[in-house]
């Protein structure tokens, strides 16, 4: 099969930019940015496969993997605290610059 | 047969992101983490695939039920019309990306190394051993992070009307024992 | 002593006392008037040696820049004659001025400066090299201002001294640019050197050079039309009129002429334009002084006039007839100038309707004066009369028929102005209010020596030409009987002899005329009072000058000060309403910002 994974590779990454640019919600912009970090995975892998490196490239999409996960359990945790101090999770609510 | 798995992962990513209830959007988001690590297997990447099987679509996807769970408070209705949506949305992003693989640039046939777990093994610990060091410290930071935002609040003085406003909403919330 | 010697000493000594004075004032300031009478005894000694020395004797060069400028003494006749004039009448003026300016407030400051404008005249006569030249002629007029304006309470004399300054300045502008251009095409300073040079340049350059040459004369001897300066200069006291005034520094500019006689005469109009200028001013001079009223006024437009004279002499190439006039002329207008101090110090007025029968009370300062007026106006046997004639006889040789023609009708209004001076103030009705008193016998010597000299200057003819010949200077050779042979058989002296009998005849009507005058054309009276609108004229250019300059400053306070203030606060009031968006406080404007930038990112590595 004939196939170019990079083109995917940008459309994922442009509808994660997308989702988190223009969603209001705090849940949203997590989707984004989960949305980004496949997209990144998938981009390694597809170096690795291009280049026939298999193994480095796993060890580097590891790496990506789990800090994608940190971070997700930050911004949840961020959410709670948000949540809990404003009872909403509308990003308009987070313009004021104090805490 | 990767073409397949794609466009279903494009449909999915869509509905994430056009959901609007948020429990349904995380579901779908589990979904694209799993066809993607299908993916990986599919590109004879099985490490990275179980990886991200557990965490994309396991780890993250429980959070962040968890979370939401804590939060939401009223259920949105739901949409009506978005299987229809879906299967709309579904046939036209496979004939997208059948177009898309017709013309897109440097398509060619890759041979797919095996990547198995002792290669993966042997590179991960000799050659990018000192990755690790800065996973720890990100792990611990994110810890402390997180620990930090879960804080109980102790008696930090709140202007009146804050506290004011605070009080009606308190009723609603249904935080395990939090008080301000 | 060797000549060369003397010549430094003799510009030396008298800066030397300039520089003295004051400290002498700090300490005994009773001495100071006798201490400048000794240093311009000294100089008036020692300038005998400058005539009658051992030959010139090795020339005294100075390095003043060494390998760029070198500078020298030129001691030929054309540049002795101003030199000693400035020195001796200089020590008359001196002595003159111990009983004229006695009891004056600042005295220092005048002895000092006046024999600072001794020694300045003596080098700048004596430089053999332009630079010299052009620095001591802006000494001389530093001290010219300074002088004029000596009485600075008076706000006229203050005016009157930033005008003459103003007014001469505008010839140096032109000095120096033909020195300037000179230098540059010749690549020295001195005055053979460019001579020679000259001849390889080109003619529309050698044109302005000439052109620059007699701005800077027309300036600085008052000629028409810069010839402002001088009435108004009559605010300095009467001993500095004398002096700078009539002997000296007004010879500058003549002196200038004669010096690049060689230079003009490459340039054909050059020569005609000085004709014309001298010629006009010798009218002029004598029309103003015939309407005017005021003693010191008159004598100044009488310089005026006969500095006319001898410009038109250095414009037909006759320089030697001028600087004989020029000798003659120091002599008689001194006279008649330290006279008119006399009176104006006896009576204190300078208005002569105010005066009248003074013959009664200073005999002496009378007849002197009248010796001094027959001398302007050119009566055989005294010396203006000689001089004169050759220059007219000169101009007729020249063949220049329209300046001659000017020159005979500014003869005929010299007569009787002459005339009509010197009886208005001593002989007729008196008029005066004050008492007169006394003069002082210091003041009268002075005067009685000047008119003896009237009587026998010309004498002196034989032994000037002889200098000048044999100096290399174009001369006729002629002395004093062959001058009179000269001067009675030429057509020159039937001429002036007409001149004159047309002033006396005018002065004989004077009474008629001035009915006429007054009744008739009285707009010819105001013109004349005011200078037949030359000072409008000036002070109109200067006021536009001073308009331009306002506007000048207008525009680039309110227009390009302005603009670059109002541009700033524009442009930080844009840059800061620009940064607000940075910071929203809206999560999506970072990210947008995130992502713009890494696209670029992205492009930059890419490409």
């Amino acid at each position: 099969m004939n196939i170019n994974l990079l083109p995917f590779v940008f459309v994922l990454f442009g509808l994660g930019l997308f989702c988190l640019l223009t969603r209001r919600s705090l849940v949203k912009l997590l989707i984004g940015l989960e949305l980004l970090g496949k997209a990144t995975t998938l981009a390694i892998i597809w170096a690795g496969v291009v280049r026939g490196t298999p193994a480095t490239t796993q060890s580097i999409a590891l790496l990506v993997i789990s800090i994608e996960a940190v971070v997700v359990a930050v911004y949840l945790a961020l959410v709670y605290a948000f949540h809990r101090h404003n009872q909403s999770l509308d990003t308009d609510d987070m313009r004021r610059l104090k805490g | 047969m990767i073409y397949f798995t794609l466009s279903l992962l494009l449909i999915f990513a869509l509905l994430a992101i056009f959901l609007k209830d948020n429990l349904l959007s995380i579901l779908s988001l589990a979904a694209v983490s799993a066809l993607l690590a299908i993916v990986f297997f599919q590109l004879q990447a099985p490490v990275a695939g179980v990886f991200e099987l557990s965490v994309g679509a396991g780890l993250i996807t429980v959070l962040a039920v968890l979370t939401i769970s804590f939060i939401q408070t009223k259920h949105e209705k739901a949409h009506s019309g978005a299987l229809l949506w879906a299967l709309v949305g579904l046939a036209a992003v496979s004939i997208l990306f059948f177009l898309f693989q017709l013309f897109s640039p440097g398509a060619f046939s890759p041979t797919l190394a095996e990547g198995g777990w002792n290669d993966v093994g042997l590179v991960l610990w000799n050659a990018r051993a000192f990755d690790l060091f800065p996973q720890v410290l990100i792990v611990l930071a994110a810890i402390l992070g997180i620990l930090a935002l879960l804080r109980k609040k102790e008696s930090v003085p709140v202007p009146m009307e804050v506290e004011a406003a605070e009080e009606p909403r308190r009723g609603a919330a249904v935080p395990g024992g939090e008080e301000p | 002593m060797t000549a060369q010697l003397a010549g430094l000493l003799l510009f030396l000594i008298p800066f030397a006392g300039a520089l003295l004075i004051p400290l002498v004032n700090f300490f005994a300031p009773r001495a100071v008037p006798w201490l400048a009478v000794l240093f311009g005894l000294a100089s008036s000694v020692i300038a005998f040696f400058l005539l009658g020395g051992t030959p010139p004797g090795a020339p005294i060069t100075l390095d003043i820049l060494p390998g760029f400028f070198r500078s020298g003494l030129l001691l030929d006749p054309l540049s002795l004659l101003p030199a000693l004039i400035a020195t001796w009448i200089g020590f008359l003026v001196l002595v003159y001025s111990l009983g004229y300016m006695k009891g004056e407030e600042n005295l220092a400051r005048y002895y000092a400066l006046v024999l600072l404008f001794i020694g300045a005249m003596v080098g700048m006569a004596l430089a053999d090299n332009f630079l010299a030249l052009f620095f001591f002629w802006e000494v001389m007029g530093v001290c010219s201002y300074q002088l004029i304006a000596f009485f600075y309470r008076d706000p006229k004399a203050a005016a009157a001294g930033a005008k003459a300054f103003l007014t001469t300045k505008i010839g140096d502008i032109g000095l120096l640019a033909a020195i300037i251009i000179l230098a540059l095409n010749s690549g020295s300073f001195s005055f053979s050197v460019n001579f020679g040079a000259a001849a390889g340049m080109a003619l529309p350059v050698l044109g302005l050079v000439a052109f620059g040459f007699i701005l800077g004369a027309v300036g600085k001897s008052a000629q028409f039309p810069l010839h402002v300066w001088l009435p108004d200069a009559m605010e300095a006291p009467t001993t500095i009129s004398a002096l700078i005034h009539a002997a000296t520094m007004v010879n500058a500019g003549v002196y200038l002429l004669a010096r690049v006689s060689p230079l003009l005469a490459l340039v054909p109009w050059s020569l005609t334009l000085v004709q014309w200028i001298g010629a006009i001013t010798a009218l002029l001079g004598a029309l103003l002084a015939a309407f005017s009223n005021d003693l010191k006024r008159i004598l100044a437009y009488s310089t005026v006039s006969q500095l006319g004279y001898m410009v038109l002499a250095v414009g037909v190439g006759a320089a030697f007839a001028s600087q004989f006039h020029l000798f003659s002329h120091a002599i008689f207008k001194g006279l008649l100038f330290l006279c008119a101090g006399a009176v104006i110090h006896a009576i204190g007025t300078r208005d002569i309707r105010q005066m009248g029968g003074l013959y009664k009370h200073m005999p002496a300062v009378a007849i002197t004066f009248l010796i001094g007026a027959m001398a302007l106006l050119g009566l055989p046997f005294l010396n203006g009369f000689f001089s004169k004639d050759f220059i007219l006889e000169e101009v007729l040789l020249g063949g220049a028929w329209g300046p001659l023609a000017l020159a005979l009708i500014a003869g005929a209004l010299t007569a009787f102005y002459a005339l009509r001076t010197t009886f208005t103030v001593f002989w007729g009705k008196p008029n005066y209010q004050a008492h007169p008193h006394k003069t002082p016998a210091n003041m009268v010597v002075p005067l009685l020596a000047l008119a003896l000299a009237s009587f026998l200057s010309w004498l002196l003819v034989g032994p000037l030409s002889e200098a000048w010949i044999a100096s290399g200077l174009p001369a006729p050779a002629m002395d004093a009987l062959e001058l009179m042979r000269e001067t009675f058989s030429s057509l020159a002296f039937l001429f002036s002899l007409a001149a004159i009998a047309v002033g006396l005849f005018l002065f004989l009507q004077r009474v008629r005329l001035a009915r006429y005058f007054h009744e008739q054309e009285p707009g010819w009276i105001r013109a004349t009072a005011q200078g037949l609108g030359f000072d409008d004229l000036y002070t109109w250019l200067a006021d536009r000058i001073r308009d331009f300059g306002g506007w000048v400053r207008m525009f680039w306070e309110e227009r390009v000060m302005e603009g670059i203030n109002r541009f700033a606060a524009w442009g930080s009031l844009g840059l800061s309403r620009l940064s607000c968006r940075l910071q929203t406080g809206d999560v999506h404007w970072n990210l947008l910002y995130v992502t713009l930038t890494l696209i670029v990112v992205l492009g930059v590595v890419l490409w």
